[in-house]
């Protein structure tokens, strides 16, 4: 416990000294309050002080749309039904199964397993949530499948959302050597959605474990055939149907615009 | 980004955490997604060395799969089904299990005889199960005796059809 409380205040800590550093490599143009400390750059009212303000009124807004649990309102974008409807339960023939997803598996119906959709929903809801928040922080978000089936549609919802995807070959370096691959220094995504983690029948997805590597958080849909334990925000549930992945696709985007106009929202855009 | 590519080591929070601490990251490069984990971090900590959790997969199964069972081997396949949750007609074997259920519920049948009287109560609704029960179909059969007569020289044409015959008058025209 006490190692814990040390861990957090350090952290906090390192936060705030972060939003200093911040603060004043944004407000370089005035070069009058960079050496001010960070308590009398609050005090101070003077003109050229009304972009640090708006600066650190925005880093107020991020730090507590983060103490609401559901700040972007995207726990009422589906329900259980929902899932249903679109098959989300089903997963795959007994036996193919991966030993890690049976926490999520309801039964074995006639000899295929069924997803506990009271589990999928609450991990939906809580992927949804997160990858609105990167989008209110104007991260980057990446959609990646594999399936040749959904790729025009995974490719359409990047579009829609503005955002990227990938569902082609995997070059090896599409991460972890980004420099060399694209010719550039490339910033990398702050989040990846893969809406089928399989690269192949067997294999998984490289995304999944050079992100791990990379730092980068993942958010997958996970078959009971798949292996949850890298993925940071798994979402059990069917992978295959294209009725589940037109239901996906339509959170994730709808997630991710919500994000992106609360932003435009707070700045008064 | 700085950072040791070990995937299997701890979780992407804790490398980052160790890396703030030690002050091998700066703060200001701190990832954008870390505050948004630490607020939300996720149900099952995403370690490599996780082991699997040890839950038994119960089979499900409803009271209604005994009579289910018991349709298909008296009667074997009733032809396609059609699976979509939109289709307005319910299968064959739904309705069966329907009216089993409802002769059951309504307790004048005994037990033996429930199958042969839910089939008897779907006869009624003009679904036989068993075709033998089923009534000559008089109506029909004179309709097709009334379509045969032109049906047959169709078949006798095209045995004796030559392909010259078949363009003659397209060829007269031109």
């Amino acid at each position: 416990m006490a190692a814990l409380s040390r861990r957090i205040f350090t952290h906090y800590y390192a936060w705030c000294w972060g939003g200093v550093r911040q603060r004043s490599l944004a407000s370089c143009t005035s070069p009058a309050l960079t050496s001010t400390p960070a308590v009398e750059e609050q005090l101070t009212q003077s003109p050229p002080a009304t972009t640090t303000h708006t600066e650190s009124s925005m880093d107020q807004i991020l730090k507590e749309s983060l103490k609401h649990p559901d700040y972007f309102q995207v726990a009422q974008l589906f329900t259980v039904e929902d899932l249903f409807r679109a098959r989300v339960h089903l997963g795959h023939v007994e036996g193919t199964g991966d030993p890690h997803m049976n926490q999520f598996i309801f039964g074995s119906r006639l000899g295929h397993h069924i997803i506990d959709l009271d589990q999928t929903a609450a991990h939906l809801r809580h992927a949804l949530n997160i990858i609105a928040h990167i989008a209110f922080r104007e991260g980057i978000i990446l959609f990646v499948g594999r399936l040749p089936q959904h790729q025009y549609l995974i490719e359409c919802t990047a579009k829609e959302c503005g955002e990227y995807s990938h569902c082609r070959y995997w070059q090896g370096g599409v991460l972890t050597n980004s420099t060399k691959q694209f010719g550039s220094i490339t910033r990398l995504p702050d989040l990846i959605i893969l809406l089928h983690s399989m690269y192949t029948t067997v294999q998984q997805h490289y995304a999944i474990r050079d992100a791990a590597k990379m730092l980068i958080p993942t958010v997958a849909i996970v078959d009971s055939n798949c292996n949850p334990k890298l993925v940071t925000y798994p979402i059990p549930g069917n992978d295959d149907s294209a009725i589940a992945i037109e239901l996906y696709c339509r959170l994730f985007k709808n997630a991710v615009l919500k994000g992106k106009e609360k932003r435009k929202e707070v700045l008064g855009l | 980004m700085a950072g040791a590519r070990l995937e299997k080591i701890g979780t992407i929070f804790t490398r980052v955490t160790g890396l703030l601490n030690s002050g091998a990251m700066k703060p200001q490069d701190k990832p954008l997604w870390y505050d948004i984990y630490e607020a939300f971090p996720p149900k099952y900590e995403p370690r490599f060395d996780r082991p699997p959790v040890n839950k038994d997969i119960p089979p499900i199964f409803y009271p209604e799969d005994i009579i289910r069972a018991n349709f298909y081997k008296k009667y074997g396949s009733t032809g396609t089904i059609s699976l979509s949750d939109r289709n307005p007609r319910p299968s064959l074997c739904q309705r069966f299990v329907q009216e089993y259920q409802r002769l059951e519920s309504e307790g004048n049948t005994p037990e033996d005889k429930l199958m042969e009287e839910a089939a008897l109560a779907l006869e009624a609704h003009g679904i036989y199960l068993d075709k033998s029960h089923a009534p000559p179909k008089e109506t029909k059969t004179e309709e097709m005796d009334e379509d045969e007569p032109p049906r047959a020289p169709k078949t006798v044409k095209l045995d004796t059809l030559r392909l010259a015959e078949l363009f003659k008058e397209s060829q007269d025209e031109k």
